[in-house]
Protein backbone atom coordinates (compact mmCIF):
# COMPACT_ATOMS: atom_id res chain seq x y z
CA UNK A 1 0.00 0.00 0.00
CA UNK A 2 2.57 2.60 0.94
CA UNK A 3 4.74 1.32 -2.61
CA UNK A 4 1.54 2.04 -4.60
CA UNK A 5 0.96 5.19 -2.81
CA UNK A 6 4.75 6.16 -3.08
CA UNK A 7 4.60 5.10 -6.68
CA UNK A 8 1.41 6.88 -7.65
CA UNK A 9 2.94 10.38 -5.85
CA UNK A 10 6.49 9.83 -7.99
CA UNK A 11 4.03 9.51 -11.10
CA UNK A 12 2.18 13.02 -10.29
CA UNK A 13 5.28 14.40 -10.15
CA UNK A 14 6.70 13.24 -13.44
CA UNK A 15 3.45 14.09 -14.68
CA UNK A 16 3.93 17.59 -13.44
CA UNK A 17 7.38 17.78 -14.58
CA UNK A 18 6.24 16.94 -18.29
CA UNK A 19 3.64 19.52 -18.20
CA UNK A 20 5.96 22.41 -17.16
CA UNK A 21 8.54 21.46 -19.43
CA UNK A 22 6.50 21.70 -22.52
CA UNK A 23 4.88 25.32 -23.29
CA UNK A 24 1.90 25.66 -25.37
CA UNK A 25 -0.03 28.77 -25.95
CA UNK A 26 -2.88 29.62 -28.12
CA UNK A 27 -3.53 33.20 -28.77
CA UNK A 28 -6.25 34.40 -29.16
CA UNK A 29 -7.59 32.18 -26.11
CA UNK A 30 -11.39 33.49 -27.18
CA UNK A 31 -14.04 34.19 -30.01
CA UNK A 32 -17.41 36.14 -28.88
CA UNK A 33 -20.17 35.56 -32.00
CA UNK A 34 -23.07 36.65 -32.27
CA UNK A 35 -26.16 33.86 -32.36
CA UNK A 36 -26.05 33.10 -35.91
CA UNK A 37 -22.67 33.83 -36.44
CA UNK A 38 -18.79 32.10 -37.11
CA UNK A 39 -15.72 32.51 -36.01
CA UNK A 40 -13.24 33.49 -38.31
CA UNK A 41 -9.99 34.31 -37.13
CA UNK A 42 -6.36 33.37 -36.98
CA UNK A 43 -4.83 31.76 -34.41
CA UNK A 44 -1.22 32.01 -33.46
CA UNK A 45 -0.08 28.86 -31.74
CA UNK A 46 3.57 28.40 -30.24
CA UNK A 47 5.01 25.43 -27.98
CA UNK A 48 8.44 24.63 -26.98
CA UNK A 49 8.35 20.93 -26.00
CA UNK A 50 11.40 18.63 -25.29
CA UNK A 51 10.84 16.52 -28.25
CA UNK A 52 9.21 16.22 -31.52
CA UNK A 53 5.58 16.82 -31.07
CA UNK A 54 2.13 17.44 -33.01
CA UNK A 55 -0.22 19.86 -33.10
CA UNK A 56 -3.83 18.09 -33.15
CA UNK A 57 -7.24 19.64 -33.60
CA UNK A 58 -9.15 17.50 -31.39
CA UNK A 59 -12.55 18.87 -32.91
CA UNK A 60 -12.06 17.34 -36.26
CA UNK A 61 -8.86 14.86 -35.07
CA UNK A 62 -7.21 16.46 -37.76
CA UNK A 63 -2.85 16.65 -37.71
CA UNK A 64 -2.37 20.11 -37.94
CA UNK A 65 1.50 20.21 -38.22
CA UNK A 66 4.34 18.40 -36.38
CA UNK A 67 7.63 19.75 -35.66
CA UNK A 68 10.93 19.44 -33.54
CA UNK A 69 11.23 21.38 -29.98
CA UNK A 70 9.85 24.72 -30.90
CA UNK A 71 7.19 26.13 -33.70
CA UNK A 72 5.01 29.06 -34.03
CA UNK A 73 2.32 28.49 -35.92
CA UNK A 74 -0.26 30.60 -37.76
CA UNK A 75 -4.02 29.26 -38.46
CA UNK A 76 -6.74 30.52 -40.22
CA UNK A 77 -9.95 29.44 -38.26
CA UNK A 78 -13.64 29.06 -39.11
CA UNK A 79 -15.52 27.75 -36.28
CA UNK A 80 -19.15 28.22 -34.33
CA UNK A 81 -17.81 25.86 -31.79
CA UNK A 82 -15.30 25.25 -28.91
CA UNK A 83 -11.98 24.11 -30.50
CA UNK A 84 -9.66 21.98 -28.78
CA UNK A 85 -6.34 21.77 -29.66
CA UNK A 86 -3.68 18.94 -28.25
CA UNK A 87 -0.11 18.87 -28.19
CA UNK A 88 1.12 15.17 -28.49
CA UNK A 89 4.81 13.73 -28.21
CA UNK A 90 5.29 12.08 -32.21
CA UNK A 91 7.28 9.46 -30.71
CA UNK A 92 5.02 8.24 -28.16
CA UNK A 93 2.23 9.73 -28.86
CA UNK A 94 1.67 11.13 -25.53
CA UNK A 95 -0.48 14.37 -24.72
CA UNK A 96 1.60 16.85 -23.35
CA UNK A 97 -0.34 19.36 -22.93
CA UNK A 98 -4.01 20.82 -24.67
CA UNK A 99 -5.47 24.00 -25.03
CA UNK A 100 -9.11 25.19 -25.76
CA UNK A 101 -10.40 28.31 -28.48
CA UNK A 102 -13.37 29.01 -26.77
CA UNK A 103 -16.10 29.82 -28.99
CA UNK A 104 -18.38 32.04 -27.02
CA UNK A 105 -22.23 33.01 -28.31
CA UNK A 106 -23.78 36.27 -27.25
CA UNK A 107 -26.65 34.69 -25.61
CA UNK A 108 -29.57 37.01 -26.80
CA UNK A 109 -31.70 38.63 -24.40
CA UNK A 110 -34.28 37.53 -22.65
CA UNK A 111 -38.28 38.88 -23.94
CA UNK A 112 -38.81 42.23 -23.70
CA UNK A 113 -42.16 42.36 -21.25
CA UNK A 114 -45.53 41.76 -22.71
CA UNK A 115 -46.97 43.78 -19.70
CA UNK A 116 -46.19 46.22 -17.46
CA UNK A 117 -44.50 45.20 -14.06
CA UNK A 118 -47.17 47.58 -12.05
CA UNK A 119 -49.69 46.82 -14.43
CA UNK A 120 -52.25 44.63 -13.02
CA UNK A 121 -55.42 44.58 -15.55
CA UNK A 122 -54.36 42.91 -19.13
CA UNK B 1 -64.80 24.58 -19.91
CA UNK B 2 -61.26 23.49 -21.24
CA UNK B 3 -62.10 20.82 -23.26
CA UNK B 4 -61.17 22.57 -26.46
CA UNK B 5 -57.77 22.01 -25.67
CA UNK B 6 -57.40 19.37 -28.88
CA UNK B 7 -57.31 22.78 -30.81
CA UNK B 8 -54.32 22.48 -32.65
CA UNK B 9 -53.06 25.84 -31.82
CA UNK B 10 -52.52 24.76 -28.58
CA UNK B 11 -51.40 21.64 -28.92
CA UNK B 12 -48.77 23.40 -31.01
CA UNK B 13 -47.59 25.67 -28.51
CA UNK B 14 -47.94 23.29 -25.92
CA UNK B 15 -45.61 20.99 -27.99
CA UNK B 16 -43.25 23.61 -28.52
CA UNK B 17 -43.08 24.65 -24.87
CA UNK B 18 -42.48 21.19 -24.29
CA UNK B 19 -39.75 20.83 -26.34
CA UNK B 20 -38.37 24.09 -25.11
CA UNK B 21 -38.09 22.46 -21.34
CA UNK B 22 -37.02 18.87 -22.40
CA UNK B 23 -33.89 20.64 -24.26
CA UNK B 24 -33.33 23.29 -21.59
CA UNK B 25 -30.30 20.80 -20.08
CA UNK B 26 -28.34 21.68 -23.42
CA UNK B 27 -27.80 25.34 -22.82
CA UNK B 28 -25.38 27.07 -20.81
CA UNK B 29 -25.37 28.88 -18.04
CA UNK B 30 -25.29 32.17 -20.08
CA UNK B 31 -29.04 31.37 -21.25
CA UNK B 32 -30.16 29.91 -17.70
CA UNK B 33 -29.85 33.31 -16.66
CA UNK B 34 -32.83 34.52 -19.02
CA UNK B 35 -35.07 33.17 -16.65
CA UNK B 36 -36.64 35.85 -14.90
CA UNK B 37 -40.00 35.57 -12.82
CA UNK B 38 -41.53 38.24 -10.73
CA UNK B 39 -44.47 38.22 -7.96
CA UNK B 40 -46.42 40.95 -6.84
CA UNK B 41 -49.52 41.45 -4.52
CA UNK B 42 -51.58 44.31 -4.59
CA UNK B 43 -53.55 45.01 -2.30
CA UNK B 44 -56.16 47.87 -1.90
CA UNK B 45 -60.02 48.82 -3.65
CA UNK B 46 -61.23 48.19 -6.88
CA UNK B 47 -64.37 47.35 -8.41
CA UNK B 48 -65.13 45.46 -11.66
CA UNK B 49 -67.80 46.40 -13.32
CA UNK B 50 -70.54 44.61 -13.98
CA UNK B 51 -73.00 45.28 -17.48
CA UNK B 52 -76.33 43.82 -16.09
CA UNK B 53 -79.00 45.60 -15.20
CA UNK B 54 -79.39 47.66 -11.64
CA UNK B 55 -76.40 45.24 -10.76
CA UNK B 56 -73.58 46.42 -8.61
CA UNK B 57 -69.58 45.78 -9.50
CA UNK B 58 -67.86 43.48 -7.52
CA UNK B 59 -65.39 44.20 -5.02
CA UNK B 60 -61.22 43.89 -5.51
CA UNK B 61 -59.05 44.12 -2.49
CA UNK B 62 -56.19 41.85 -3.22
CA UNK B 63 -54.81 41.67 -6.68
CA UNK B 64 -52.03 38.81 -6.87
CA UNK B 65 -49.94 38.94 -10.01
CA UNK B 66 -46.89 37.06 -11.43
CA UNK B 67 -45.15 36.42 -14.22
CA UNK B 68 -42.31 34.00 -15.70
CA UNK B 69 -39.51 34.56 -18.76
CA UNK B 70 -37.72 31.91 -19.71
CA UNK B 71 -36.42 32.40 -23.46
CA UNK B 72 -38.88 32.11 -26.08
CA UNK B 73 -41.40 31.12 -23.59
CA UNK B 74 -43.68 33.60 -21.15
CA UNK B 75 -46.27 33.02 -18.34
CA UNK B 76 -47.84 36.75 -17.48
CA UNK B 77 -50.70 35.53 -15.19
CA UNK B 78 -53.21 33.44 -17.16
CA UNK B 79 -51.76 34.55 -20.34
CA UNK B 80 -48.82 32.23 -22.06
CA UNK B 81 -46.36 33.23 -24.86
CA UNK B 82 -43.94 31.64 -27.04
CA UNK B 83 -41.98 33.84 -28.94
CA UNK B 84 -41.54 33.68 -32.57
CA UNK B 85 -39.58 36.93 -33.73
CA UNK B 86 -37.83 39.36 -31.12
CA UNK B 87 -36.07 42.20 -32.19
CA UNK B 88 -36.15 45.47 -30.04
CA UNK B 89 -38.62 46.83 -31.94
CA UNK B 90 -40.33 44.41 -33.04
CA UNK B 91 -42.13 40.44 -31.37
CA UNK B 92 -44.30 38.10 -32.73
CA UNK B 93 -45.56 35.33 -30.30
CA UNK B 94 -47.96 32.53 -30.62
CA UNK B 95 -49.90 33.37 -27.61
CA UNK B 96 -52.83 32.33 -24.99
CA UNK B 97 -54.71 34.02 -23.10
CA UNK B 98 -57.76 33.94 -20.61
CA UNK B 99 -60.82 36.24 -21.39
CA UNK B 100 -62.71 37.23 -18.40
CA UNK B 101 -66.42 39.26 -20.66
CA UNK B 102 -67.77 36.75 -18.90
CA UNK B 103 -67.19 38.22 -15.53
CA UNK B 104 -69.07 41.15 -16.30
CA UNK B 105 -72.31 39.41 -17.15
CA UNK B 106 -72.78 36.51 -15.84
CA UNK B 107 -73.86 37.21 -12.06
CA UNK B 108 -75.69 34.59 -10.06
CA UNK B 109 -78.92 37.09 -10.44
CA UNK B 110 -78.44 37.90 -13.98
CA UNK B 111 -81.76 36.90 -15.16
CA UNK B 112 -83.35 38.90 -12.32
CA UNK B 113 -81.55 41.70 -14.27
CA UNK B 114 -83.37 40.70 -17.42
CA UNK B 115 -86.73 40.72 -15.49
CA UNK B 116 -86.17 44.10 -13.35
CA UNK B 117 -84.85 45.55 -16.97
CA UNK B 118 -87.94 44.00 -18.78
CA UNK B 119 -90.17 45.63 -16.36
CA UNK B 120 -88.36 48.59 -15.88
CA UNK B 121 -88.36 49.39 -19.42
CA UNK B 122 -91.83 48.55 -20.25
CA UNK B 123 -90.97 45.61 -22.78
CA UNK B 124 -93.93 44.03 -24.18
CA UNK B 125 -93.95 40.44 -23.75
CA UNK B 126 -96.32 38.61 -24.96
CA UNK B 127 -97.28 35.28 -22.63
CA UNK B 128 -100.53 33.99 -21.57
CA UNK B 129 -101.74 35.40 -18.47
CA UNK B 130 -101.61 32.43 -16.15
CA UNK B 131 -97.70 32.16 -17.35
CA UNK B 132 -95.00 33.65 -14.99
CA UNK B 133 -92.54 36.08 -17.01
CA UNK B 134 -89.63 33.76 -15.19
CA UNK B 135 -90.98 30.83 -16.70
CA UNK B 136 -90.21 32.21 -19.85
CA UNK B 137 -87.12 33.03 -19.97
CA UNK B 138 -84.19 30.51 -19.05
CA UNK B 139 -80.67 33.19 -19.29
CA UNK B 140 -78.07 30.68 -19.33
CA UNK B 141 -74.73 31.42 -17.61
CA UNK B 142 -71.87 33.14 -19.66
CA UNK B 143 -68.86 31.23 -19.26
CA UNK B 144 -65.07 32.20 -19.13
CA UNK B 145 -63.18 31.32 -22.12
CA UNK B 146 -59.50 30.68 -23.07
CA UNK B 147 -58.48 32.23 -26.47
CA UNK B 148 -55.16 31.30 -28.42
CA UNK B 149 -53.90 33.34 -31.56
CA UNK B 150 -51.09 35.27 -32.61
CA UNK B 151 -49.32 38.34 -30.90
CA UNK B 152 -47.61 41.36 -32.30
CA UNK B 153 -45.75 44.26 -30.69
CA UNK B 154 -43.83 47.29 -32.22
CA UNK B 155 -42.39 49.29 -29.54
CA UNK B 156 -39.98 52.19 -29.53
CA UNK B 157 -38.95 54.25 -26.58
CA UNK B 158 -42.02 55.17 -24.69
CA UNK B 159 -44.73 53.54 -27.47
CA UNK B 160 -45.95 50.17 -27.69
CA UNK B 161 -48.44 48.80 -30.55
CA UNK B 162 -49.82 45.88 -29.68
CA UNK B 163 -52.30 43.97 -32.32
CA UNK B 164 -53.20 40.39 -31.26
CA UNK B 165 -55.66 37.68 -32.58
CA UNK B 166 -57.23 34.88 -30.79
CA UNK B 167 -60.04 32.39 -31.22
CA UNK B 168 -61.40 30.50 -28.92
CA UNK B 169 -59.65 27.19 -27.87
CA UNK B 170 -62.53 26.25 -24.50
CA UNK B 171 -65.48 25.56 -27.35
CA UNK B 172 -67.42 28.09 -25.26
CA UNK B 173 -68.40 30.36 -28.57
CA UNK B 174 -65.74 29.48 -31.09
CA UNK B 175 -65.36 33.37 -31.52
CA UNK B 176 -62.80 35.19 -32.52
CA UNK B 177 -60.66 38.55 -31.24
CA UNK B 178 -59.11 41.24 -32.61
CA UNK B 179 -57.60 43.22 -30.44
CA UNK B 180 -55.30 46.59 -31.07
CA UNK B 181 -54.17 48.96 -28.21
CA UNK B 182 -51.42 52.06 -28.53
CA UNK B 183 -49.89 52.60 -24.77
CA UNK B 184 -47.80 55.38 -24.09
CA UNK B 185 -45.42 55.24 -21.36
CA UNK B 186 -43.88 58.34 -19.10
CA UNK B 187 -41.92 58.04 -16.30
CA UNK B 188 -40.52 60.75 -14.24
CA UNK B 189 -38.29 60.17 -10.80
CA UNK B 190 -40.34 57.33 -9.34
CA UNK B 191 -43.65 58.02 -11.53
CA UNK B 192 -44.84 55.95 -14.05
CA UNK B 193 -47.57 57.04 -15.80
CA UNK B 194 -48.87 54.60 -18.99
CA UNK B 195 -52.12 55.57 -21.08
CA UNK B 196 -53.61 53.34 -23.03
CA UNK B 197 -55.83 53.25 -26.32
CA UNK B 198 -57.16 50.63 -27.30
CA UNK B 199 -60.32 49.03 -29.65
CA UNK B 200 -61.43 45.62 -29.78
CA UNK B 201 -62.89 43.67 -32.39
CA UNK B 202 -64.93 40.67 -31.62
CA UNK B 203 -66.78 38.73 -34.28
CA UNK B 204 -70.56 37.52 -34.06
CA UNK B 205 -70.20 33.95 -32.09
CA UNK B 206 -67.98 35.83 -29.49
CA UNK B 207 -70.44 39.09 -29.34
CA UNK B 208 -73.43 37.15 -29.32
CA UNK B 209 -72.32 34.26 -26.97
CA UNK B 210 -71.64 36.93 -24.48
CA UNK B 211 -74.00 40.36 -25.06
CA UNK B 212 -77.16 38.71 -27.08
CA UNK B 213 -80.12 36.67 -25.95
CA UNK B 214 -80.81 33.58 -27.95
CA UNK B 215 -84.01 32.86 -28.84
CA UNK B 216 -83.82 28.99 -26.14
CA UNK B 217 -83.36 32.34 -23.56
CA UNK B 218 -86.39 33.40 -24.11
CA UNK B 219 -88.72 31.14 -25.61
CA UNK B 220 -88.18 32.97 -28.96
CA UNK B 221 -89.85 35.97 -27.49
CA UNK B 222 -87.13 38.49 -26.90
CA UNK B 223 -84.12 37.45 -29.33
CA UNK B 224 -81.02 39.61 -29.42
CA UNK B 225 -77.95 39.06 -31.81
CA UNK B 226 -75.69 42.33 -32.16
CA UNK B 227 -73.31 40.91 -34.37
CA UNK B 228 -69.78 41.87 -35.15
CA UNK B 229 -68.90 44.71 -33.04
CA UNK B 230 -65.94 47.46 -32.69
CA UNK B 231 -65.21 48.39 -28.86
CA UNK B 232 -63.18 51.20 -27.74
CA UNK B 233 -61.26 51.22 -24.62
CA UNK B 234 -59.42 53.84 -22.38
CA UNK B 235 -56.77 52.71 -19.86
CA UNK B 236 -54.63 54.51 -17.54
CA UNK B 237 -51.89 52.75 -15.44
CA UNK B 238 -49.88 54.86 -12.48
CA UNK B 239 -47.75 54.58 -10.25
CA UNK B 240 -44.82 55.79 -7.86
CA UNK B 241 -42.03 53.79 -6.10
CA UNK B 242 -42.29 54.33 -2.39
CA UNK B 243 -39.57 51.81 -1.87
CA UNK B 244 -37.55 49.68 -3.31
CA UNK B 245 -39.86 47.01 -3.94
CA UNK B 246 -42.98 48.81 -3.23
CA UNK B 247 -45.30 51.12 -5.23
CA UNK B 248 -48.69 53.04 -4.67
CA UNK B 249 -50.73 51.96 -7.85
CA UNK B 250 -53.62 52.95 -9.68
CA UNK B 251 -55.23 50.99 -12.84
CA UNK B 252 -58.71 52.61 -14.40
CA UNK B 253 -59.84 51.03 -17.52
CA UNK B 254 -62.97 51.68 -19.61
CA UNK B 255 -64.45 50.03 -22.75
CA UNK B 256 -67.64 51.18 -24.72
CA UNK B 257 -70.08 48.96 -26.05
CA UNK B 258 -72.64 49.51 -28.97
CA UNK B 259 -76.14 50.42 -28.13
CA UNK B 260 -77.02 47.68 -29.72
CA UNK B 261 -76.14 45.22 -26.90
CA UNK B 262 -78.79 47.10 -24.09
CA UNK B 263 -81.32 45.47 -26.39
CA UNK B 264 -80.52 42.48 -24.87
CA UNK B 265 -82.11 43.57 -21.60
CA UNK B 266 -80.31 41.84 -19.14
CA UNK B 267 -77.46 44.37 -20.24
CA UNK B 268 -77.92 47.78 -18.11
CA UNK B 269 -75.18 49.80 -19.70
CA UNK B 270 -73.15 49.68 -22.70
CA UNK B 271 -69.79 50.95 -20.82
CA UNK B 272 -67.95 48.31 -18.46
CA UNK B 273 -64.95 50.17 -15.69
CA UNK B 274 -62.38 47.96 -14.01
CA UNK B 275 -60.47 50.29 -11.35
CA UNK B 276 -58.02 49.37 -8.80
CA UNK B 277 -56.18 51.71 -6.27
CA UNK B 278 -53.76 50.26 -3.71
CA UNK B 279 -50.17 49.03 -2.65
CA UNK B 280 -48.39 47.02 -4.84
CA UNK B 281 -45.10 44.77 -3.55
CA UNK B 282 -43.22 42.71 -5.79
CA UNK B 283 -40.79 39.98 -4.70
Amino acid sequence: MVIMNRGVILAMLMLCATVEATQFEILPKFCLIGEKDTCDTTLQIQWHAESSACLINETTKEILRCAPTEYAYRITLHSKETVRFSLIDQSSQKVLATREFKVLQHQPQALQERRLAWSIFR
Amino acid sequence: MFSGFRHPLIQTLLLLAASLMAHADEYDIAQSQQLRWQFSVAAGYGQYGSMLFDEKASNLVVMPRWSLYYQRFYLENLDVGFNLVETEHFSVDLSGKQNFDALSVRYASSEDSLIKSIAFNNVKVPISWNTELSEVLNLKKRHLSYLAGISSYFRTDNVEIRSEWHTDISGVHNGHEWNTLVRYQYQLHGLDLAPTFGIRRLDQHFANYYFGLANSETSDLLLNQPGPMWLPSVKLDASYEVLDNLRVMASLKREWYPTRVTKSWFIGTRQHDIWFVGLMYRW
